[in-house]
This record gives structure tokens, C-alpha cells and sequence, in this order.
């Protein structure tokens, strides 16, 4: 009997919950006037039957990264057009290739932080859905014209770009004295006092990549004899590591590592929570990426998905997202609305942008692929 | 009589034997307990109809038990391992797409030396894990069962306590304990016992008995269960027949606790054989482990097809592991790991 007295509440609670769930009003939808009307000054809207069909479809699901692009972007975009957002993580983006590789129409409506050594082999895969450009002209607008056309997909048919990355790394200013710094020596030739206290990225392209430009070679190449002079390199190393990691945040703020492998937009990110920790931009130079965000085939809310593209490319809220993750951007009007104090911060060395690699699709197919991943098993085991 | 020769030593442990397929054929479990109860009811019917519907019950008998775990099993057991066996002999595209083109060139790349040198880390890291787990548990479940007194079940409660913690919250709360700033070393240096921090972490040491740590409770329950089965009317035998305590542990409860200890090592060795996210957590430059080259090959390089066969072959040694195991444990120390 007390065990029917107890459920019996309890069905009350789920019965009224039930009825409150489905007698909620439902969210007022959003007019394209207002929405039209509502548009910063100088953004373009998205064109009507793009707008309708989002609003009808109401939901846009997002893998990215954990903890990186800021909750106040998605928020906003929720708030403003009543389109429920949900997110999915990733703690690399190999992941990203093996989901994609065992299921293609895996129904995420974007990918975001994939740099292009990632979504070029998806693209190829025919993982990565056709963007429609007339769907994103806030995009075209503040997009850099090198950047619509670049050479791994031309006309932005495939990825829009987010924001830019270079591979460097980090050390402790207060622990590491070492007069080579900036150069990518202090990581891949380590004084002696620092031995056990390096770490190196967990990702085949970094890794390897950055070897091959300390050396002097292209970062994406393929010629065998480089990349065994790179093997060579790292092999040497690896006995003074302390781990592959290609997110050591933890060791450096706990003063386990000093000197790590890292992107230099998120050496500032960490330098913002422990001061000690100070980015450097190697003097040999690295490689120009960029981020990129793929429009999956098996994605269920098409508008939804270019709402959005569209809505990151509003001055103020692509400020947002590049403040938050302290990766240079790629948009045209945004540097004027960031902080003098931030641009200080991630502005380029002049002339550096030379001494940078753009991708190129060598090292992701084929030999440059193959010696890669045997270069890395062997690094690894 | 010389000390400890104990020449009934062989008859105590038939009767022991005896005793266990006693207490196993008594214990049906819930489905079968039911089906003996139709089975009486149906035997108190009038002839013809009495026969019909034994016969039919007969025949339905083992269903409700089998049914059910056997789908469990088909959908997540065999029919994965059956898609990482088909995947194994596929290509991999340029991209990382499977591509439907059989080959047999997975099979011939796990003869490479990376391989052989991962695997024999792996064999070696899982058996020393399962020896110390042993050493340990051993002991453990001996005290528990032994003197745990009215508090058996609450000392058998907090061994098991931490594995309804996630395995990866522990993992980090470990990391974060014996870290250089962490617990452990703080705790060291304020009490002078040490003048700078201990490297505790990342090295072979750590991922071993971070191994230990994660599958304990495997090893201690399986014996325990199999402790407590001992009838202690042997136990008094063997010591009225002038066996010392020394004499009687290895001679009578020993070898009656084999299947558990068989269980125990079976459960523990399984785990650690396949673990990937220890060593990577954990571990330092040199603990890469067989789990870790799947996952290389899986994720880093997103060649499905190379890591599905590493998989295969990882199976292919636990499941030999398994039947050495069993056939050396009989059927105690299958009963013990269900």
C-alpha cells in the first residue's frame, strides 16, 4: 500500500509535466521582415526561402570541437530565430574522419575546426555536402577573396573558412631561458635541463609537418628523403619527451610540461589563464592553415545550416568567436571591432605570412600519406 | 604421521568436487527454477495431456533463459566483431573510404616488427597487471572471507565501490593525486621526505599499476565467491588429519579456489589487454599498447580496414588466452566469470 501512496504522486508530476510540455506555447515564429529589418548595418540577409525552410526545420546539430567556439555565438542564434541548436564534441579531428569513413550521411547539419588536411579528404570522400552560395551572402560579403578560391576548393563549394592557425608551440617563461626561442630548436632539439619536460602534438600532420619545416623543407611535402630526414629528427627526441599530447593544457598549468607542441592562437588562449605560458612563432616559419566548417550530405536542416554560416559572418558575432579563441580571422571587418590590446597579441610578424606553408594535398594522399603513417607507428610504438 | 603429508588429501578433494557439482546442479536459476515448478504441476495431469505438454516443455525449456542473451550476444558481440572481421579484409580508399575490394595485404602487414614489439609490450604489461592483481586479491578476498566476520559484505562493498565511479573520472582523479603538484608529491615534500617532486607519472611503472588499480575488484571477486563456496568441514579434516594451516592452504584450499583464480585471471587479463586509455593517459613515450596501435590506425590514420585487423588479431590471442584458461579451470572457473 505505502508503495501505491508513493507512485502515486509520482504519476501525478508525470502526468502534469507531460500535459505542461505539450501545452507550452511554441515559439513565436520569426517574420524575414523582422529578421531583415533587425540586420546590422552592412550584413546581407539570407534570401527568403532559405530563411522559411529554417525557421520550419527549427533544429541545426553541430560537431566541433569541446570547449573551444564560445556558447554565447550558439546562444544568440538560438535566442534570435528559435532554432534549437545541439551540439556534439570532438576530441580530435581524426575522429571526425573515422565517423565519416564508417558512416558518410552521418546527419550533422555542420563540422566546424576542421583544417584542411581534415575536410579536404572528406570533401574527396564525398562526405562534405555542396554549400549554396546564394544562401550565404553575408559570407561572400566579408570573405577574402583568396580565401573563396582556394586551390583545394575553388568558388567555396565544399568548406567555408572560419578562422586561421599556425602550428607552433608554447613554453614557460619562468622555467625555460633559452636564447634560441623563437626557434623551433627548443622543441626538437631540447637542452638537456628540459629533458622529460617537451611534448609533442598527438596528430600525424603536426607532428610531422613541423619536423619537416625546422629542417627547411615544405611542410606538406612527400619527397621520401625529407620526410626520413624528419623521421630521423623526431626519433632523436622522442627519448626526452614527455608525452604526445596534442592538448597538454593540463601539464603545462600543473608545471609538468614546459615546453609543448601547440597552435599558436591557443598558446594565447592558454597564456590568458596562466601568464607563464607564452606562445612562440617559430622563426623557420609553419603552416598557413585554416579552419574550416563542412555542410555534411547527411545533414537533415539544410537552411539551418546556412542561417548559420551567414549569422557567424555578422562583424559582431565573428569578433565574438574570434576573441574567444584567439585564432586570427578570416574576416574582412572584424579586426576593427577587436581590442588594440588583442590584435597586439595575434598580430603577424611583418613578412611572416611568407615564411608559411599553405596546404597542399600531397601529404594527405598517396606516398606522403603512406610514409606519414608509417613515420608516426614508429615514432609511436 | 610426518608433517603434512595428509595421504587423504585425494579423497577430500573428490568429495569437495562432489560437493561443488552438488551445490552448481542445485543452483538452476530463475528460469530453470520455474520450469521444474511447470514441470511438477504438469506431472500431477491426467496421461495424455501430461505427455503432450511435457514434451512440449521439454522442447521450450531452454528459451526463456537462452532467448534473450543470445540476442544480446548476436547484436552486440558477435555481430561487431563479425563487421571488424569483414572490415579487416577490405582496402582502404585514398580518403579513408572502405572500399569493397578484398585483400588479404591487412593479414601480411602484421608481420611487421612494430607490430611483434607492441603486442609482446601488451602480453607483458597485461600479465604482470594479472600477476600483482593475484598477489593482491588473492590475500584480499582471503582476509574478507576468512575474518570479515558480520562485516563480509560491507568489506566486499568497498572494494567494488570504485568501479561505480567512471573508469576515465578515475583515471583523471589519479593523474591529478600523483601529479608533480599533485597530492602524493605535495604531501611528500612538506614532510621533507623528498626535495623535489617525484616523476610518478608517464612511464611503464604508472601504467601498470594504474592497470592494477582499474581491475582489482575482477580478480578479488571471482575468488571470493569461490572461498565461500569452500566447505569448511574440509578445511577441519585436512587439520584433524595433521596438516599444517601452511600445509592446508596449499594442499586443499588452494586448488578448490583454482576455477575462481582461473576467473580472476581471465577477467583481469581481458581488459588490460585491449586497454588503450591508460597507457594513454598515463603513460609516457614508451607504454604504446596494442589498443593504442588499433586506435593509431583507426583514428590517427583512418585506415579501417589496418585497424580492424590488429583488432582481429588482439581477439584472435584473448580468445586462445580464454579457452587455456578454461580448459585449465574447468567449469567452475567458466561459472565464476558469468
Amino acid at each position: 500500500m505505502k508503495r501505491k501512496i508513493l507512485l502515486i504522486p509520482l504519476a501525478l508530476l508525470l502526468a502534469i509535466s507531460l500535459v505542461a510540455t505539450g501545452c507550452a506555447p511554441a515559439p513565436e515564429k520569426v517574420a524575414y521582415e523582422g529578421y531583415v529589418a533587425s540586420l546590422p548595418e552592412g550584413c546581407e540577409p539570407v534570401p527568403p526561402e532559405c530563411f522559411e525552410q529554417a525557421i520550419e526545420e527549427g533544429e541545426l546539430y553541430i560537431y566541433e570541437w569541446a570547449e573551444w567556439w564560445p556558447d554565447d555565438i550558439f546562444d544568440g542564434f538560438s535566442e534570435e530565430f528559435g532554432i534549437e541548436v545541439s551540439r556534439d564534441y570532438f576530441a580530435s579531428t581524426e575522429e571526425v574522419k573515422t565517423k565519416f569513413a564508417l558512416y558518410p550521411e552521418t546527419p550533422y547539419d555542420l563540422v566546424t575546426g576542421l583544417g584542411i588536411s581534415d575536410a579536404y579528404p572528406l570533401q574527396e570522400a564525398g562526405a562534405a555536402g555542396q554549400i549554396n552560395p546564394d544562401w550565404i551572402p553575408n559570407v561572400l560579403e566579408y570573405m577574402p577573396e583568396e580565401l573563396i578560391e582556394m586551390e583545394h576548393d575553388p568558388g567555396m563549394q565544399y568548406s567555408v573558412p572560419t578562422d586561421m592557425y599556425f602550428t607552433s608551440y608554447v613554453y614557460n617563461k619562468e622555467l625555460v631561458d633559452d636564447p634560441r626561442i623563437p626557434s623551433w630548436s627548443v622543441l626538437f632539439e631540447p637542452a638537456e635541463e628540459f629533458y622529460g619536460k617537451v611534448t609533442l602534438w598527438d596528430e600525424i600532420h603536426e607532428v610531422i609537418g613541423a619536423a619537416l619545416k625546422y629542417l627547411g623543407y615544405d611542410y606538406y611535402s612527400d619527397n621520401e628523403a625529407e620526410l626520413m630526414e624528419a623521421r630521423d629528427l623526431l626519433l632523436e627526441v622522442k627519448p626526452h619527451l614527455l608525452v604526445f599530447d596534442s592538448w597538454p593544457r593540463g601539464l603545462l598549468l600543473g608545471d609538468e610540461a614546459w615546453i609543448s607542441g601547440l597552435w599558436y592562437g591557443d598558446g594565447w588562449f592558454l597564456n590568458d589563464e596562466y601568464e607563464a605560458i607564452v606562445p612562440a612563432l617559430p622563426t623557420e616559419g609553419t603552416n598557413l592553415g585554416i579552419d574550416l566548417a563542412i555542410h555534411p550530405i547527411g545533414s537533415a536542416n539544410p537552411a539551418a545550416a546556412h542561417l548559420f554560416l551567414n549569422y557567424l559572418f555578422r562583424p559582431e558575432v565573428n569578433a565574438l568567436h574570434i576573441e574567444s579563441i584567439w585564432y586570427p580571422p578570416v574576416h574582412t571587418a572584424v579586426l576593427e571591432l577587436l581590442p588594440e590590446e588583442f590584435l597586439k597579441v595575434i598580430a603577424l610578424p611583418e613578412g611572416y605570412l611568407a615564411k608559411c606553408d599553405p596546404f597542399d594535398p600531397r601529404a594527405v594522399t598517396g606516398r606522403g600519406l603512406e610514409l606519414r603513417i608509417e613515420i608516426f607507428e614508429e615514432l609511436k610504438r | 604421521m610426518p608433517r603434512g603429508a595428509c595421504p587423504e588429501r585425494h579423497e577430500i578433494l573428490r568429495y569437495a568436487q562432489n560437493d561443488t557439482k552438488r551445490r552448481a546442479g542445485n543452483d538452476k536459476g530463475m528460469f530453470f527454477g520455474s520450469f521444474q515448478t511447470a514441470f511438477r504441476i504438469v506431472g500431477e495431469m491426467p496421461g495424455n495431456l501430461r505427455e503432450k505438454i511435457r514434451k512440449y516443455l521439454a522442447k521450450q525449456a531452454h528459451l526463456p533463459s537462452v532467448g534473450p542473451v543470445s540476442i544480446w550476444t548476436i547484436l552486440f558481440v558477435i555481430a561487431p566483431l563479425g563487421f571488424i572481421l569483414y572490415f579487416s579484409f577490405l582496402t582502404a580508399g585514398d580518403f579513408g573510404q572502405i572500399l569493397p575490394i578484398f585483400t588479404l595485404e591487412n593479414y601480411q602487414a602484421l608481420a611487421r616488427p612494430v607490430v611483434a614489439e607492441v603486442f609482446l609490450r601488451t602480453l607483458l604489461f597485461s600479465l604482470a597487471t594479472t600477476m600483482i592483481c593475484l598477489l593482491l586479491g588473492y590475500p584480499l578476498a582471503y582476509f574478507i572471507v576468512m575474518y570479515g566476520g558480520r562485516w563480509r559484505i560491507h568489506l566486499l562493498l568497498l572494494v567494488i565501490l570504485p568501479e561505480w565511479t567512471s573508469y576515465l573520472i578515475r583515471l583523471y582523479a589519479i593523474r591529478m593525486l600523483s601529479g608533480r603538484a599533485g597530492l602524493i608529491n605535495s604531501a611528500l615534500l612538506s614532510l621533507g621526505l623528498i626535495s623535489s617532486p617525484l616523476g610518478i607519472l608517464y612511464n611503464p611503472s604508472a601504467v601498470v599499476l594504474t592497470l592494477v588499480y582499474g581491475w582489482l575488484p575482477l580478480m578479488v571477486l571471482p575468488v571470493y565467491a569461490s572461498l565461500v563456496g569452500l566447505n569448511p568441514s574440509l578445511l577441519e579434516a585436512s587439520a584433524d588429519l595433521g596438516a599444517t594451516p601452511f600445509r592446508r592452504f596449499f594442499t586443499v584450499t588452494l586448488p578448490l579456489t583454482k576455477g575462481g583464480i582461473l576467473a580472476g585471471i581471465i577477467l583481469v587479463f581481458i581488459p588490460c589487454i585491449g586497454d588503450w586509455l591508460v597507457p594513454l593517459l598515463m603513460g609516457g613515450t614508451k607504454t604504446f599498447m596494442a589498443g593504442n596501435l588499433v586506435y593509431l590506425h583507426f583514428i590517427s590514420a583512418a585506415n579501417i580496414p589496418a585497424g580492424s585487423t590488429i583488432g582481429v588479431a588482439l581477439t584472435a590471442i584473448v580468445l586462445i588466452i580464454m579457452y587455456l584458461c578454461i580448459k585449465a579451470g574447468g567449469k567452475e572457473a567458466t561459472e565464476r566469470i558469468i
